[in-house]
């Protein structure tokens, strides 16, 4: 694909490693406050890894668009809610799959 | 003590307290037994007091919940003597609260004003409440009550009872005023946040006129902030937020799908039908809700919900409470946004 020499694994690849290392050799011994922590980490640590792998295209010029909704130029604009939809779908999908898949 | 002890870290602050109990309580004499702090509370802390009274019209063994700030507060919750003020009127209008006891207002005990109020049974953890497994209670009955509580809180009219005079007046629709206190924040926010200006800017439009009759409004009525033991209810909590406005607010508050800790078919709180809610809140208010009213109220929830998620994950983000637990609910934003837009297509 490229000839830019890389090490591996990437910043996804380790944080994929850490979080399985964590879940499968530390995670079993948590207890009662701690296990929350734990579901923390490994949550955060998923978050992170999805988003490593397929960063969200983000929406272009976030100010101006602000400006033109609170400006009234967007009321009912079908065109603008089916960017954000799809913008707010590619963060959830990032943050948090199974609610997405839930409601889709 | 500095002021910027909190009460127990650095020395020990039961003996200040019960010397200041004698005279709150009208007591011979004050021995504090124990004094241990709680979990939960992003913006309070709530310590448990066990205290053995001697004369006045509190002798005895009093258990009691101490509830004072916690490092960081959300900048649009009230004092300590402004909630001690709410839950006076709330205990005086019937609804089911823990008892007021005493209000330290001058910080001078605890280097940070603190209130007393008397501890009740149960458990608060909504992820508890809303999963049939941990709990078997009556929900039919839980739902309908927790609508008839809700409908006694709104029986309480401005002025209120003479010591709520620090509440505003709403001078717009609620839900106007509602969205120019969000977009206040936002404005203070380092990030454009396009899909919630959208949700913005149809509620602005969307505002249902100013209520019938303006009342007590709760702000943060929802499952997590009431107690429940194996009898059912034993109090509503956390009135930082209260203040004048619709009716409506609280409920679509109560019923938004944020507030449902997944179990998203018990439209009521996770706990309950939406049906049995609401027909305990008609039969004690004797009024009718509007579905649509309350389909507002639950975009209006949402929105809350995100820019209450945008500042927790700041306070973690700026460095000033570094918190895994912050950090995840910053990025909660997605989910909150998503439900916003799915409510306000056009």
């Amino acid at each position: 694909m490229t000839d830019v020499p890389r090490d591996h694994p990437d910043a996804a690849g380790l944080v994929a490693a850490a979080r399985e290392a964590f879940i499968r050799e530390i995670q079993p011994f948590l207890k009662d406050d701690l296990r929350l922590a734990g579901l923390m980490i490994s949550s955060a640590l998923s978050m992170a890894e999805r988003e490593l792998r397929r960063p969200p295209a983000g929406l272009l010029e976030a100010w101006p668009v602000v400006h033109a909704i609170r400006a009234g130029r967007h009321d009912g604009d079908p065109e603008l809610h089916a960017r954000l939809l799809e913008d707010a779908r590619q963060r959830l999908a990032i943050a948090n799959p199974r609610y997405l898949s839930d409601r889709e | 003590m500095s002021a910027g002890d909190a009460a127990g870290t650095a020395r020990d602050p039961a003996p200040a307290l019960a010397r200041w109990m004698i005279g709150a309580l009208g007591a011979r004499s004050v021995q504090v037994l124990r004094m241990e702090k709680l979990g939960g509370g992003a913006i309070q802390e709530n310590w448990a007091v066990d205290a053995m009274v001697s004369g006045g019209a509190r002798a005895g063994r009093l258990e009691l919940v101490l509830r004072t700030d916690a490092p960081s507060r959300v900048a649009s919750s009230h004092g300590r003597a402004q909630e001690f003020a709410l839950l006076r009127a709330a205990w005086g209008a019937g609804v089911r609260v823990p008892e007021p006891i005493a209000l330290e207002p001058g910080g001078t005990i605890l280097g940070k004003p603190f209130y007393l109020m008397r501890r009740i049974a149960g458990t608060a953890a909504a992820h508890l409440l809303v999963r049939e497994d941990r709990w078997r209670g009556d929900r039919v009955e839980l739902a309908r009550r927790l609508g008839e509580e809700l409908a006694r809180i709104h029986a309480i009219l401005p002025p209120g009872d003479g010591t709520l005079g620090f509440l505003p007046l709403p001078e717009d629709r609620p839900g106007r005023a509602g969205v120019a206190a969000l977009r206040g924040w936002l404005d203070t926010y380092r990030d454009a946040r396009p899909a919630l200006e959208w949700a913005l800017r149809w509620l602005d439009r969307e505002a249902p006129p100013a209520p019938a009759r303006t009342c007590l409004v709760h702000r943060d009525f929802r499952t997590g902030n009431y107690m429940v033991d194996d009898a059912g209810l034993t109090g509503i909590l956390d009135w930082e937020f209260a203040g004048w406005g619709d009716p409506d607010e609280d409920i679509g508050w109560f019923c938004a799908r944020c507030w449902r800790f997944g179990a998203n078919a018990r439209e009521a709180g996770g706990i309950g039908a939406r049906a049995d809610f609401y027909r305990g809140y008609e039969e004690a208010s004797g009024r009718r809700i509007d579905p649509a009213a309350i389909a507002y109220w639950e975009v209006m929830a949402h929105a809350r919900w995100a820019v209450v998620a945008l500042q927790q994950g700041e306070r973690h983000v700026s460095g000033e409470e570094p918190s895994l637990a912050l950090a995840l609910t910053g990025r909660r934003i997605a989910e909150l946004e998503y439900e916003l837009l799915l409510g306000t297509a056009p």
